[in-house]
């Protein structure tokens, strides 16, 4: 795909990052000269290799240099901490990491533990120009079925499960997304919604390079930083999610700022509370539009409304080729205002979960993916999400199995059981809190202590409560429903 | 600014991280000058640090611009009221300033 919007739009800039400017043209040789150093290095279709980089260039030509050799990109949340980093690492049987210099030490601790060969490159030390300039060691057509990336699910039955999105795939979704955004190669992207997740890979770098446009990536949220860019840099789609633009909305920035170029923002990964939407418009102008996906489907649907003051919590109609539907409890088809399951039927999503049979029966049937989120279509056919019938937790866009959390806690010496829930922020996304029963003397400090260095800060609970016992049901399962309300998630 | 001064926007700061973060009462109540903010201490990470800063800018009428926004000014609870006082002397230094400007 790049290489062909690359000759397309070869004068025109690809990348600004910070003081540098990159076209098309000069991407494409940066990724051609990547993709041959891999090569010498032994990368080969087919191999997994980890991206573990925050947002910006390397991320990029890592990413398309991994995909033109045919092997299997496997992005990688750059705030991992090593028990994660291990267990991704070896789900993906990755071969090789690519990686910055300030991570080196916890990579190279992370693979003494990992039990198959495993290289690391640094991209401080990655070639930026190749003497062929050809890009000879890509892989000519390439089988559009097979896998390009390697995601996770968050997961919420147990372990995360592997999602192998194939070419057909992605390319489905950024061409869907290209012309239901209207995206051209005139748009400025902002690209500060992490790479590595869904949200931030399709919907802003992948897309806005698959338009031929021009992406600004930014490596950390930063709100004076990101409101002068998009002043300055006269940007035109931002692609972020509720946390990014409730802070913004409730930053006093002590002077008016010029967002007229903005024409799209776009909020994914956690719903938009109305209420921070409209004092973002009060403040900027602009509505915030929420975009409903999932790692399995890609972009499900997107609210584009022209009434937009009245569906604010909407999540809009399905993108073109994208079937939704909602299944009520007794299976049957919901009717208007009712709600059920929502079911995806999409040439972007996958057809099952890589290893892992039981949840693929009961996620995908029929030839939906049956999402676990729970919603109503009115009688406009807007798509409104109400909860989740699975219960993950949505920590400002990422998604947290309470499970691996409460396996975590319980390996405290002192814990003798534990409960994760969610409690809703007025960002629209949830906190972690932990309820958790004691064998011996403990305190809430230890307990974070006890997280710490093993799970992604963002999991780690915010609130601990003690009690004496958990309340159960008659089978033993805890009552989750106890200690909070379901949650939705997108 | 006096030793009270200290304590007092101590107090509201620990007041914050319970009314606007949900932070439990023991561990505000067992928390002291030096106690970190992050990872080790309150246990705040960078969602919850943003979300605090916009609660003090709001309770103290300050602004924290990006690059204030260190590892270090969330290093303890000490290392926070010391900076709330320093912007809050800077704006009283900048009003006076202002008053002194306009009475020329």
């Amino acid at each position: 795909m790049l290489v062909t919007v690359a000759r397309q739009n070869s004068t025109r800039v690809a990348i600004v990052e910070g003081e540098t400017t990159i076209t098309y043209a000069e991407l494409e040789k940066q990724i051609f000269a990547l993709s041959a150093q891999l090569y010498h290095r032994g990368v080969r279709q087919g191999d997994r290799v980890a991206v573990f980089l925050p947002n910006g260039l390397d991320f990029i030509t890592s990413y398309f240099a991994i995909v033109g050799l045919g092997a299997i990109v496997v992005p990688l949340n750059d705030q991992y901490q090593q028990t994660e980093l291990l267990h991704f690492l070896s789900e993906s049987r990755v071969s090789m990491v690519v990686a910055t210099q300030p991570s080196a030490a916890v990579c190279r601790q992370v693979l003494l533990s990992y039990d198959s060969p495993c290289l690391l490159l640094f991209v401080e030390d990655r070639e930026k120009t190749t003497k062929s300039g050809s890009g000879d060691v890509f892989i000519a057509g390439i089988d559009p079925d097979t896998p390009v990336m390697y995601q996770f699910s968050s997961g919420s039955t147990g372990r995360p499960k592997r999602i192998a999105r194939t070419h057909r795939n992605l390319v489905f979704e950024l061409n869907s997304l290209v012309r239901t955004l209207g995206l051209t190669h005139e748009d400025r992207f902002l690209g500060v919604t992490p790479f590595a997740h869904v949200n931030g890979l399709m919907r802003s770098m992948m897309a806005s390079l698959r338009a031929g446009a021009t992406l600004y990536p930014v490596p950390k949220f930063e709100r004076q930083t990101i409101a002068e860019m998009i002043q300055e840099q006269r940007i035109s789609v931002f692609i972020g999610v509720p946390f990014m633009f409730g802070v913004m909305a409730k930053t006093n920035y002590g002077r008016r700022l010029d967002f007229s170029s903005l024409r799209l923002c776009i909020s994914a990964s956690a719903p938009m509370p109305p209420k921070l939407n409209r004092q973002f418009y009060e403040k900027f102008g602009i509505y915030v539009r929420q975009l409903y996906g999932s790692t399995e489907t890609g972009t499900i649907s997107v609210n584009l409304s022209t009434e937009i003051e009245r569906s604010l919590d909407s999540v809009g109609k399905p993108i073109a080729e994208v079937e939704v539907q909602v299944y009520g409890e007794n299976g049957q088809q919901a009717q208007v205002d009712e709600v059920g399951e929502i079911a995806v039927k999409s040439p972007a999503a996958i057809r099952s979960y890589e290893g892992s049979e039981e949840p693929a029966r009961e996620s995908f049937r029929d030839g939906y993916f049956f999402t676990g989120d729970l919603g109503r279509r009115d009688q406009d056919g807007l798509l409104y999400l109400v909860g989740r019938k699975k219960f993950l937790i949505n920590k400002g866009g990422y998604k947290i199995n309470p499970l691996e959390i409460e396996a975590l806690l319980e390996t405290h010496p002192k814990v003798e059981e534990a409960v994760v829930v969610g409690l809703p922020t007025s960002f629209g996304d949830e906190k972690v809190k932990a309820v958790v029963v004691l064998s011996g003397p403990c305190t809430e400090k230890d307990i974070i202590e006890h997280c710490r260095g093993r799970v992604a800060d963002f999991k780690i609970p915010s609130l601990i409560e003690f009690r004496e016992a958990l309340p159960k049901t008659a089978t033993g399962k805890i009552r989750r429903s106890f200690f909070a309300p379901s949650t939705q998630s997108q | 600014m006096t030793h009270d001064d200290h304590l007092q926007i101590e107090k509201r700061i620990k007041q914050l991280l319970g009314s606007e973060l949900n932070v439990s009462a023991s561990v505000i109540a067992t928390s002291t000058f030096s106690t970190p903010l992050l990872g080790r201490g309150v246990g705040l990470d960078s969602i919850e640090t943003m979300a605090l800063v916009l609660s003090i800018e709001d309770e103290f009428g300050i602004s924290v611009p990006d690059t204030d926004m260190t590892v270090t000014l969330f290093e303890t609870i000490g290392t926070l009221t010391d900076y709330v006082l320093h912007k809050l002397s800077e704006s009283k230094d900048g009003t006076e300033k202002c008053e002194r400007d306009s009475q020329l």
